[in-house]
C-alpha cells in the first residue's frame, strides 16, 4: 500500500505542473499572434522591474516596457481571466459529475441529470427575453439569473421527490420530469424570442467570451464550498456506490449526506452553467476517464478528476479560439467532438472487459 | 451483559408482512443462529438489530440505548452486518473494498495508518483472501463476494457481527470454512448473530437457535431444545427426523422423502 | 417589287404580333435560389414576408398592392396597417391562404413555409441577397412582378445615382484614410458581419474598412482580434445598453481608438439590417459619421 501512496504522490504532482503548462500555454497562444517573449516579458517584468528599482539596474527597470499595450491587454486582461474561468468550470462540473455518478451509483451520469442545466437555460432565456435592465447586475443579470434557474430546478426535484421518499430512484425518476417540464418552458420561450432567438442558442452552446476577473470572483465561492462539502464526504461517496443499505451499514448517514452532496453539486453546476452556457460531456468523460485510469475511490478520484477537468476545459477552449480564427466555435462542440468519441470508446471498452 | 436487545418488536410492510412482538435478548459471545422458512422475517429481524428498519412498536437497544438515537457512526464501529447481495457498478478491487470496512473508524481528512492497513490485512487473512488483492470484486463469484463482504465487515472491527445468510453461493468447503471463522471469531470475543438457512449447519455451530415463523419467535433456545421433531414440523411445516450428529453429538435434521 | 413590299409588311406585322405577344404573356421570375415561377399577370395582391421586401415595394409606388406582411414590417408608417400574417417563428399559412394573394415573397428562413405554400399552389419569391448587386436585382425582380419594370430600374438608378454622390463627395480614398470600422450586433461572444456581407459592402462604400476580414458571413468574432485590429469607429445597434455591457466599461477596450475618442455610433438596425432600399440612407448616415468633414 506504501508503494502506492507514493507513485498517487508523483502522478498528483504531475497533473498539477501540467495544469500549469497548460495555463501558460492557453493564454500564449490564440487568434492573435502574440510572440512567446511577449508573455514572458509581461509575466516577469513586474517582478524584473521591482528588482532593477532595488540594486538600480536601468536594464532590468525596462524589461518589458516594450511590449505593446493591446498584447499586454490581451494577455492579462482578456486570455488570462478567460482561462482561469475555464479551468474553474472544468472543475465544477468534472466534480459535480463524479459526485452524481458516485451518489447514483451509475458511471456513466452527468452533471446534468437532476435538470439543472434545464433550470439554468430557463432562467437564462427569461433574462434575455424579459431584458430587463438590472442596474445593479448589468451584465451579470445573466449568469445571476442562470444560477437562479439551476438551483430552482433542484428545489422542484426535492418538492416532486418529497412524496415517495427520496430514494435514488425518485430523484432520478423526479429529474426527467423536472427536465422534460423546463425543456418545454424552454422551447416556449425560445418560440417568444423573436429577435433574441439568436443570443438565447448561442449561450446555450456554450463559450467563455467576455469570462473576466469578476466572473472568476463570482464562482470561486461556489465552487470553494461545493467542493469542501463533496471532498468532505469522499469517504462517504465509496460506501454509497455500495447502496444504500451497505452504506448505511458502514455508519453512513445516508439521507443526510445524499441531500448535501446534490445541493454541493447542484452548487457547482449552476455555477459552472451560469459563466459559460451548456458545455457537455465534460462533466460524464472526466471523471470516467480518471476512474477508469486511478479507480473509483474517490479520495483520489476527485482530486485527479478536478485537475484533469481544468486542463480539458482549458484546452478545450483554446481549441475553440485557434480552430477558426478570427472567428470562435462554441466550446460545447469541441468538447462533444473529443468527448463524443470518446465516450464511446469508454463504452466499447466497457464491454469487451 | 446484554448488547442488543429488542423489546416487544412489531413491524409491519406495507399490508402483507408483519413481525409481531420480538422479544429478543443478545448477549456478549453469544453465537446466535436465525432459522426459519422463507418469508418468516428472519432478514427483516436482522434488518432491525441493525437499525436500518425501525420497528412501529416496541424498542432496539444497543448497550442500554435505543438504536435509533445513537450516531449512525459510532453504532458502525460496534456492529458489522454481512448482508446479501450487495452488488455495484464501480470497478472496485477487492482490498479497496475490505479497506471501505475502515471508514467508521476513520476522520474525514486523515489518511488511513497502520492500524488500518493492519486490521485490512487481518480481515483478508481470515477470509483467505490474500490472492485476491487486486481483483475485481464485480467479476468474481458470488461465494467469493461474500467471502469479499465478510472481510469488509472484519475489518470494521466490530462487537457484534451480524449476517443474513453468509454462506448462500457457497460451496461446501466454503462453508464450512466460514463457520468455522464464525466460530472462532465468537471465541475471541465477537457476539455474532447469523440468519441461516441450513438447519443442520445452525445446529452444529451455533450456541442458540431463535426459530421464526410467520413473522413471530416460535421457539428460542440451545440447539438441542429448539431442534426436534415436533419443532421442526412446527416451524417448517415438513415431517422430519432428527439424529444425532455423528461428532459432537448435536442434533441434525434428515428430510424424510 | 410588290412581292419585297407584301413580304416586308407581313414580316414587320408578324414582328410587331410577336413583341404584343411577348408583353402580354406570363412573367418568368427566377429568386435567389434558383426557383423559378411564372405569373400570369403583374401580382395585384402580395404578402409581403420579409421587411425589407415591403420596403421595396411602397419605394415602386406599390404598397396598396401589399395585402399582408410579418409582424417586423413597420416601414413606411403606412406598412403598419397592412395586416399581419406572421411574427419570427413563421408565417401563418391559414392567413396567408385567407388572403388570396397572387404572390408571396418569403425569405431563406421560412423554407417550411415556402415549400406549404408551393403544394398549394401560390407563387412564392425567395430572397437572400448578399451584397447591393444582389439587392438590385431584388429590386428589379420585384418591379417585374409587379409589372411596373421602369419604376424598378429608376430606383435603381436613384439609389445608384445617390451612392455615387456619397463616392463623390468622399473623394478618391487611400487606404490609410479609411476608418477602420467595427460593426457589432451582439457581446459579449462577438457578432459582427463578415468580409462578404452586405453590411461590409456598406461600409466600404461609406468610405471605412471593416475589420471583420478572415471573417465569413455572420458569425462570432474573437475580442482580442477586435482590440488588435483597433477600430476608429464602432457601429452598433443598442437602442440602450441594458443588455449588453457599455464599450467603455468593457475590460481591455480603454485602448480602442473608437473607445479613446468617442467615436461609437448608433445606426439604426432597421436601416442598417434590411436589404432595401435605405441601404443607401445607411451608406449615406455612416459615411456623415465616420467622415464629418467630408460632408459640411
Amino acid at each position: 500500500m506504501q508503494r502506492k501512496v507514493k507513485s498517487r504522490a508523483w502522478a498528483y504532482l504531475g497533473l498539477a505542473l501540467l495544469l500549469v503548462l497548460v495555463l501558460f500555454v492557453c493564454v500564449a497562444i490564440g487568434s492573435v499572434r502574440i510572440p512567446l517573449s511577449a508573455l514572458v516579458k509581461t509575466v516577469f517584468s513586474p517582478l524584473v522591474n521591482a528588482l532593477g528599482e532595488l540594486f538600480s539596474l536601468p536594464a532590468w527597470q525596462d524589461f518589458g516596457q516594450d511590449v505593446p499595450d493591446t498584447w499586454r491587454t490581451i494577455l492579462l486582461r482578456l486570455r488570462l481571466p478567460r482561462v482561469a474561468v475555464a479551468m474553474l468550470a472544468g472543475v465544477a462540473l468534472s466534480l459535480a459529475g463524479a459526485t452524481m455518478q458516485g451518489l447514483l451509483k451509475n458511471p456513466l451520469a452527468d452533471p446534468y441529470i437532476l435538470g439543472v442545466s434545464s433550470g439554468a437555460a430557463v432562467g437564462a432565456a427569461a433574462a434575455m427575453l424579459m431584458g430587463l435592465s438590472w442596474n445593479l447586475l448589468g451584465a451579470f443579470a445573466i449568469p445571476a439569473a442562470a444560477f437562479a434557474g439551476g438551483i430552482g430546478s433542484l428545489v422542484m426535484v426535492y418538492s416532486l421527490s418529497r412524496g415517495g421518499g427520496r430514494s435514488v430512484l425518485n430523484m432520478l425518476l423526479a429529474g426527467v420530469a423536472v427536465s422534460t417540464f423546463l425543456g418545454a418552458v424552454l422551447s416556449l420561450l425560445i418560440f417568444f424570442s423573436g429577435q433574441q432567438l439568436q443570443q438565447v442558442v448561442f449561450w446555450m452552446m456554450g463559450g467563455f467570451s467576455g469570462c473576466n476577473w469578476f466572473h472568476f470572483l463570482s464562482i470561486l465561492p461556489f465552487l470553494a464550498g461545493g467542493s469542501l462539502v463533496i471532498f468532505w464526504h469522499s469517504r462517504e461517496l465509496d460506501a454509497l456506490a455500495l447502496g444504500d443499505e451497505q452504506a448505511y451499514y458502514m455508519g453512513v448517514d445516508v439521507e443526510r449526506v445524499r441531500h448535501r452532496l446534490l445541493w454541493a453539486s447542484a452548487l457547482l453546476t449552476a455555477s459552472a452553467v451560469s459563466v459559460c452556457g451548456l458545455i457537455g460531456f465534460v462533466g460524464l468523460v472526466v471523471p470516467h476517464a480518471m476512474r477508469l485510469i486511478g479507480g473509483p475511490v474517490h479520495r483520489n478520484l476527485l482530486p485527479a478528476a478536478a485537475l484533469a477537468g481544468a486542463i480539458f476545459m482549458a484546452v478545450a477552449d483554446l481549441l475553440s479560439r485557434v480552430v477558426l480564427a478570427p472567428t470562435e466555435l462554441p466550446v460545447g462542440v469541441i468538447t462533444a467532438l473529443v468527448g463524443g468519441p470518446f465516450f464511446l470508446y469508454l463504452l466499447k471498452k466497457r464491454r469487451v472487459s | 451483559m446484554v448488547l442488543l436487545s429488542l423489546e416487544a418488536v412489531d413491524f409491519s410492510y406495507g399490508n402483507s408482512f408483519r413481525l409481531e412482538d420480538i422479544n429478543l435478548g443478545v448477549e456478549r459471545g453469544d453465537f446466535i443462529g436465525i432459522i426459519g422458512p422463507n418469508g418468516s422475517g428472519k432478514s427483516t429481524l436482522i434488518k432491525l438489530m441493525a437499525g436500518y428498519l425501525s420497528p412501529d412498536k416496541g424498542t432496539v437497544c444497543l448497550e442500554g440505548q435505543l438504536l435509533a438515537k445513537l450516531e449512525r457512526k459510532a453504532v458502525a464501529r460496534k456492529v458489522a452486518v454481512v448482508s446479501q447481495g450487495v452488488q455495484t457498478g464501480f470497478a472496485f478491487t477487492v482490498e479497496e473494498m475490505v479497506r471501505l470496512g475502515r471508514l467508521p473508524h476513520l476522520g474525514r481528512w486523515s489518511n488511513e495508518g497502520p492500524g488500518d492497513a493492519a486490521a485490512v490485512g487481518r480481515a483478508l487473512a481470515q477470509t483467505r483472501l490474500e490472492a485476491y488483492r487486486s481483483r475485481l470484486f464485480s467479476r468474481l463469484s458470488g461465494g467469493e463476494a461474500q467471502r469479499v463482504l465478510m472481510a469488509q465487515a472484519l475489518a470494521q472491527e466490530p462487537e457484534i457481527l451480524l449476517l443474513d445468510e453468509p454462506t448462500a453461493y457457497m460451496d461446501m468447503a466454503f462453508q464450512k470454512e466460514m463457520f468455522t471463522l464464525m466460530a472462532r471469531l465468537n471465541q475471541e470475543g465477537i457476539t455474532v448473530v447469523a440468519v441461516l438457512h441450513d438447519v443442520n449447519m445452525a445446529s452444529l455451530y451455533c450456541k442458540e437457535l431463535v426459530a421464526l415463523r410467520q413473522g413471530r419467535i416460535l421457539i428460542k433456545g440451545n440447539p438441542g431444545e429448539v431442534i426436534t421433531r415436533e419443532n421442526i414440523e412446527a416451524i417448517f411445516g415438513t415431517a422430519v427426523a432428527i439424529s444425532p450428529h455423528p461428532v459432537t453429538n448435536r442434533p441434525q435434521v434428515t428430510m424424510l422423502p | 417589287m410588290k412581292k419585297i413590299l407584301c413580304l416586308l409588311v407581313v414580316f414587320t406585322l408578324s414582328l410587331t404580333g410577336c413583341s404584343l405577344l411577348r408583353t402580354s404573356g406570363p412573367i418568368v421570375l427566377v429568386d435567389d435560389f434558383d426557383r423559378e415561377i411564372s405569373l400570369e399577370e403583374p401580382a395585384q395582391r402580395v404578402i409581403s414576408l420579409v421587411p425589407a421586401a415591403t420596403e421595396i415595394l411602397f419605394a415602386l409606388e406599390a404598397g396598396d398592392r401589399v395585402v399582408g406582411a410579418s409582424e417586423y414590417c413597420n416601414y413606411p408608417e403606412a406598412a403598419l396597417e397592412i395586416p399581419r400574417v406572421g411574427g419570427f417563428d413563421g408565417p401563418n399559412l391559414e392567413a396567408i391562404v385567407a388572403l388570396e394573394p397572387d404572390l408571396v415573397l418569403a425569405a431563406s428562413l421560412h423554407k417550411d413555409a415556402v415549400e406549404g405554400l408551393e403544394g398549394l399552389g401560390i407563387p412564392v419569391l425567395a430572397l437572400d441577397p448578399m451584397t447591393l448587386e444582389e439587392i438590385y436585382a431584388n429590386i428589379e425582380l420585384l418591379a417585374r412582378a409587379i409589372g411596373e419594370d421602369k419604376a424598378g430600374k429608376d430606383l435603381v438608378a436613384d439609389m445608384k445615382g445617390r451612392l455615387q454622390a456619397v463616392g463623390q463627395a468622399l473623394g478618391q480614398l487611400q487606404e490609410d484614410e479609411r476608418p477602420l470600422v467595427f460593426y457589432e450586433s451582439w457581446y459579449p461572444g462577438i457578432w459582427t458581419a463578415g468580409e462578404d456581407t452586405f453590411i461590409s459592402e456598406i461600409i466600404t462604400l461609406a468610405g471605412g474598412k471593416n475589420i471583420a476580414w478572415g471573417v465569413s458571413r455572420w458569425t462570432e468574432m474573437q475580442e482580442e482580434d477586435v482590440l488588435v485590429r483597433n477600430p476608429d469607429v464602432i457601429i452598433h445597434g443598442y437602442l440602450d445598453f441594458s443588455m449588453v455591457e457599455p464599450f467603455d466599461q468593457r475590460t481591455g477596450w480603454d485602448v480602442v481608438t473608437a473607445v479613446k475618442e468617442d467615436r461609437i455610433f448608433f445606426v439604426d438596425p432597421d436601416i442598417l439590417n434590411r436589404t432595401g432600399p435605405r441601404v443607401v440612407d445607411a451608406v449615406e448616415e455612416i459615411a456623415r459619421l465616420i467622415h464629418p468633414d467630408k460632408f459640411e
